[in-house]
């Protein structure tokens, strides 16, 4: 028996690696040219997906925004529950330039894909990430969202029946009523993307109202939220992922006195729902079938003494419910990230996560955003590329003008005034090359190059004002 | 009725006697068998006989089907040698028997998980087939792996 794994077929190579820690799968690009190739190799990624565990990815801010993502496996066996810190991996957020300083406002997470809005109002603010690959794709200016109109819910999800992964989202627009005497009607209205598409498409209104910002929780190829109507029979309205619909879902039994739902999750394979809302006692309702209202039932309650217990409080304001292990243990995000074990009823605080803004459930995936055809997706390392090409010729700018400011005679000056003739020329020029091989080459990293020369001609300079301020013997 | 019985024969020409009701459960001899009633010896050329010797053990349990799992598990956990579950998977894989060889790859990673670089090439016997600079530069792309 004496023989070596590269003489063995790639399928076996694949079966064993696809199997691996994802860490230990990063050493083993570097065991030999052909494992290399084979980690980018679609049956590997595919197989790969299909055994990778769920763990969990919080995304932290420690000094600035838009912050990090850290992501840990589950250890889950039968004697053994914990998170795995020796598995714990990071992709640090500032490294993308045009995310710099934004604030990550809510996030969702499907085959190691994140889906993440910023809360700002610039025109793009919904973005496609995968920590793995380090690749991060601009989802398309929305054609029917308006900047006054204000973002309600979103989804991010994948049809099993098409395999398409869809971001939806639903937005409230004000729409005049019967001529303009009567007040404005409001109306919840979706619109959908497909990855690979390049474009929104609009679903039409949404019949109920979708609560909070956050996105919805897929289970079975279904979003879930939970809505505010009052007179709703059920609490919990669905986007159905291969159909695009809404529907209402099966919620808690209820009564009056109960606490409003908060967050949905999915706990152990179960869609599970918080009420509470800081109050006590705050419980976690799970459904055991889908689908089946019945089968709801209060797995846990956690009362005021569990957190009385737990060294730095959670508020149980704002909590994010995002993943549990089989013996009971729950996590939850809340400022920071706690763990609630049902067995001893208490809370801990987990240290080595802290700072968490949130949290999703995450299987990380080697998928590559770059195999969808007609996006724009950047990889991290072309992204500083483009950086330091634009830190450069920022540079040379400033000694430009610092050149042009002691060498002000006559022809000084008309040099300047043809330069100044010249640089609005080559703006506009490079304005429409750019908006050209944007539409034409959408998913080459070159245009990402021009538009940060484009950056640094106009905000960077004010390059014009600046020659004018010259001119005119200002500077 | 008698059952009737294959006979398989390794690289080293050595040969072995299985039912075929249980040789079928590899699909590689199951087309075989379709398609010229496999009368004569089928010949293995590449799985020696120690490996064949554990793949027909394999193929002649009789477990019940929830228990086979745990069977399938104990059985390539006894032969946790890292030569030994590569020559087992390339014979499952040659004879398609997909459980098997799920086994022990699953069996292989779980041996070279905690593994470093050196030690997987050594347990696998792969030649490192990279400069040290082409090394170099990958580990600097990766940096944030590691």
């Amino acid at each position: 028996m004496d023989r070596s794994m590269e003489e063995l077929p790639a399928e076996m190579t694949i079966n064993i690696l696809s199997r691996l820690p994802l860490k230990t799968i990063f050493h083993c690009k570097l065991v030999c040219k052909k494992w290399r190739n084979l980690v980018s190799d679609s049956s590997f990624v595919n197989l790969h997906l299909s055994r990778s565990p769920t763990g969990l990815l919080i995304h932290q801010i420690v000094k600035k925004n838009p912050g990090v993502f850290k992501w840990v496996d589950i250890e889950d066996k039968v004697d053994d529950h914990r998170l795995d810190y020796y598995s714990l991996m990071s992709f640090d957020i500032n490294m993308v330039p045009f995310l710099r300083n934004y604030l990550i406002d809510k996030m969702g997470s499907v085959n190691g894909l994140i889906c993440l809005r910023l809360a700002s109002f610039k025109d793009e603010n919904t973005y496609i990430c995968n920590p793995v690959t380090r690749e991060i794709m601009t989802i398309s200016i929305p054609q029917y969202y308006k900047q006054d109109f204000v973002v309600i819910a979103c989804g991010f999800g994948v049809g099993s029946l098409t395999g398409e992964y869809k971001v939806v989202r639903t937005f409230r627009m004000n729409v005049p009523s019967n001529g303009n005497k009567i007040p404005r009607v409001r109306e919840l209205v979706a619109e959908v993307y497909t990855l690979g598409t390049g474009q929104w498409r609009r679903l039409g209104r949404v019949p109920y109202w979708l609560d909070g910002c956050d996105f919805g929780v897929v289970l079975n190829d279904h979003c879930h939220w939970t809505i505010s109507n009052r007179n709703a029979h059920e609490k919990i309205c669905t986007f159905d992922l291969n159909k695009e619909t809404f529907q209402l879902f099966p919620s808690p039994p209820r009564e009056e006195s109960d606490n409003d739902f908060q967050s949905l999750a999915v706990l152990k394979g179960c869609l599970c729902i918080t009420d509470g809302g800081n109050c006590f006692p705050f419980t976690i309702w799970v459904m055991k079938e889908y689908g089946i209202k019945k089968s709801w039932h209060k797995e846990v309650v956690i009362t005021e003494e569990a957190v009385n217990r737990c060294r730095e409080l959670p508020y149980l304001y704002d909590v994010y419910l995002f993943g549990g292990l089989n013996d009971g243990t729950i996590f939850f995000v809340d400022e920071d990230l706690f763990a609630f074990y049902p067995r001893s009823g208490t809370i801990e605080n987990i240290e080595a996560l802290k700072w968490s803004e949130s949290g999703v459930a995450y299987r990380p995936s080697f998928l590559k955003l770059l195999n969808f055809e007609s996006e724009r997706v950047h990889r991290t390392s072309s992204l500083m590329m483009t950086e330091i090409v634009g830190t450069f010729l920022e540079i040379w700018h400033l000694w430009f003008l610092f050149f042009l400011c002691h060498r002000m005679d006559s022809v000084g000056r008309k040099c300047l005034l043809l330069l100044k003739h010249f640089v609005a020329i080559a703006y506009s020029i490079m304005y429409y090359i750019y908006k050209y091989l944007d539409q034409m080459l959408k998913r080459v990293d070159f245009t990402f190059l021009l538009a940060s020369l484009l950056r640094f001609f106009t905000s960077n300079l004010g390059f014009l004002s600046k020659i004018d301020k010259l001119l005119s013997g200002e500077l | 009725m008698s059952k009737k019985t294959l006979t398989l024969m390794s690289k080293d020409k050595q040969l072995f006697n299985i039912e075929e009701h249980l040789a079928v459960q590899s699909v590689t001899i199951r087309n075989m068998v379709k398609e010229d009633g496999a009368s004569s010896v089928i010949p293995l050329p590449r799985v020696d006989s120690e490996t064949l010797a554990l793949v027909i053990e394999y193929l002649n349990r009789q477990q019940a089907p929830e228990e086979d799992e745990d069977y399938v598990k104990k059985f390539v956990d006894e032969r946790g040698e890292i030569p030994t579950l590569l020559e087992l998977a390339q014979a499952a894989l040659d004879l398609d028997i997909k459980k098997l060889m799920d086994a022990a790859c699953m069996k292989v990673a779980d041996l070279i998980k905690d593994f470093t670089l050196e030690e997987v090439r050594e347990a696998l016997r792969i030649e490192n087939d990279r400069t040290p600079e082409e090394e170099k530069a990958i580990r600097d792309e990766f940096q944030w792996a590691f």
